[in-house]
């Protein structure tokens, strides 16, 4: 069977600006593959290529089997599309937007937008609400409904959750998995990591590439990176000399944390900064999902260093 | 000291009680995150404590006549979109009746600690989100406030910019604040000394993000256990 996507060096020009530069990724049938980086990364433009609303500038890509140069129009009819700019009528109910969008499709019977409605979560009140009044949770939910009305074999969520309280964000991921357990393949592109550790894989990208991909594990594993986890008294002045010293120190509580390359050993250079105070431990930890990306970001592009 | 305190306070907008006997107490210098979903009461508690609403019944510390005391950093843009940033900073020393040259040095203090150098004379409105955030810090602390409520300030900001604000968060901190964050991300409030829980108006725990994850594997889902 083929993969879902499978890129190869593809670019999107847009002027000079190179929003998406030489991605070469592969997103497998039923996987759910996550998109993560800072606005600018290239991640809606990514999906907008994959889906066929943007041309590519250069390179290549499949998605479904068919050519994103070419088969543009079959491949809108096998995805569904969640954007951030949201893709309802805001002046027609939940209701009326989904038996729209089931007219455009065709062949979708009033029982499939009542089951749809069923497993998102939407009940009869808000689907008789106008989209425009919604609450952005419920908004999010019927946008999800409505990528998903004509049983795409590949669904892209462009931050699905941004908004959604942590009982929806359990729901909806709930409902992700039982699609994707059904063989329905997942591109989501978020902001937030605690999300992207749900996904199977992961592409990190910054200023149009992709840095690293793999699953949340294999990221932190092999990052390269381990936690220096330091407590010390008085810590304010723990933390003020190290992130002196160490600009990527950070917080957490009141003990201080230090990412550092894997095998460096700094213990003594810390407790050499932190003379005259009284450190109780100095510990190595592993990396979390934000660490890791961080310190990419940081070491790869030299793009938003955090100030000193 | 508790710098920081609403005590059995009670606040109900009609028939919608937004905030059932809530208790919080931070004490000087420390860092608390408040968390809970939309709705839950996060924004509504903050202004009972900056004496922007009056509680039906309860106490609050600072309140309306700690006012000078406190820097409040409100949930969404609050900044004049068409004045730059610098007029913005302006503006805002003015209301907190700094002189010209006490203005002048914080600006530029601030403007340096928030990485925003440069940016003086941008339109407030077409900055980025991290940025419109960190202005809306620089803002709030202008006239130097040992207390900051900050109202969800990483909404909808990218991990790198996030990463940005917190480590101004930080420094803060480091630095003596007393500072209650609202925050619809767990993962960011487990960064605090200690974090509030708040559900449909009540405080269904308070306590060290450690204390609160117990035996589940974030404190996203000993939340999910506690509320459902």
């Amino acid at each position: 069977m083929t993969s879902a996507v499978t890129t190869t060096m593809l670019t999107r020009r847009f002027g000079s600006l190179t929003a998406v530069d030489q991605v070469t990724l592969e997103v497998d049938r039923g996987e759910v593959f996550g998109l993560v980086g800072p606005n600018g990364a290239g991640k809606t433009t990514l999906i907008r290529l994959l889906s066929g609303i943007y041309t590519p500038s250069d390179g290549s890509a499949t998605v479904l089997g068919f050519d994103i140069a070419v088969d543009r129009r079959r491949i809108r009819q096998h995805i569904g599309y969640q954007s951030q700019a949201f893709s309802l009528y805001g002046e027609l109910t939940v209701d009326e937007n989904l038996h729209f969008y089931a007219e455009i499709y065709g062949g979708i019977d009033h029982g499939r937008i009542d089951d749809v409605c069923g497993a998102v979560g939407l009940d009869g009140a808000d689907r008789g609400q106008r989209s425009s009044e919604l609450s952005t949770g419920i908004r999010q939910r019927a946008a999800l409904a409505a990528a998903i009305l004509h049983r795409p074999q590949l669904v892209f969520l462009d931050e699905p959750t941004s908004g959604v309280d942590p009982a929806g964000r359990r729901d909806l991921w709930a409902f992700i998995r039982t699609l994707a357990r059904e063989g329905t393949t997942f591109v989501v592109s978020t902001h937030v990591m605690s999300e992207a550790e749900r996904c199977d894989r992961l592409a990190l990208m910054s200023d149009g590439r992709v840095l690293d991909a793999g699953s949340p594990a294999d990221l932190r594993h092999d990052s390269g990176i381990t936690v220096v986890q330091v407590e010390a008294e008085p810590w304010q002045t723990a933390y003020e000399r190290l992130k002196h010293r160490w600009p990527a120190v950070t917080l957490q509580g009141t003990k201080v944390r230090l990412p550092a390359p894997t095998g460096s050993d700094l213990a003594a250079a810390i407790v050499q900064e932190l003379r005259g105070l009284r450190v109780r431990a100095v510990e190595n930890t592993p990396p979390t999902l934000e660490d890791t990306f961080i310190w990419r970001i940081h070491h790869v592009t030299g793009a938003g260093s955090p100030p000193r | 000291m508790t710098e920081i305190l609403a005590e059995s306070v009670v606040k109900s907008f009609g028939r919608l009680s937004a905030l059932i006997d809530v208790d919080v107490a931070v004490p000087s210098g420390a860092l608390f995150g408040l968390v809970g979903a939309d709705g839950a009461g996060k924004t509504t508690l903050m202004r009972c404590i900056a004496g922007l609403y009056t509680p039906d019944s309860g106490r609050v510390l600072p309140g309306r006549e700690g006012q000078d005391r406190l820097g409040f950093a409100q949930q969404g843009f609050h900044l004049y979109g068409d004045l730059t940033v610098d007029e913005n900073i302006e503006f805002f020393g003015r209301l907190y009746g700094l002189d010209h040259s006490r203005l002048a040095a914080r600006r530029a203090e601030l403007l340096g600690f928030a990485g925003l150098e440069g940016s003086g004379s941008r339109l407030a409105g077409q900055l980025s989100g991290g940025m419109k955030q960190k202005l809306t810090l620089v803002c709030s602390l202008l006239h130097e406030p040992p207390i900051l409520l900050l109202d969800e300030p990483t909404t909808g900001v990218d991990p790198v910019s996030r990463r940005e604000f917190w480590d101004l968060v930080e420094h803060l901190h480091a630095r003596g604040s007393t500072i209650l964050l609202a925050s619809a991300y767990f993962d960011e409030v487990e960064r605090c000394d200690e974090v509030v829980y708040l559900h449909h108006g009540r405080v269904l725990a308070t306590g060290p993000p450690e204390t609160l994850r117990g035996e589940h594997a974030s404190l996203e889902e000993a939340f999910l256990a506690v509320t459902s």
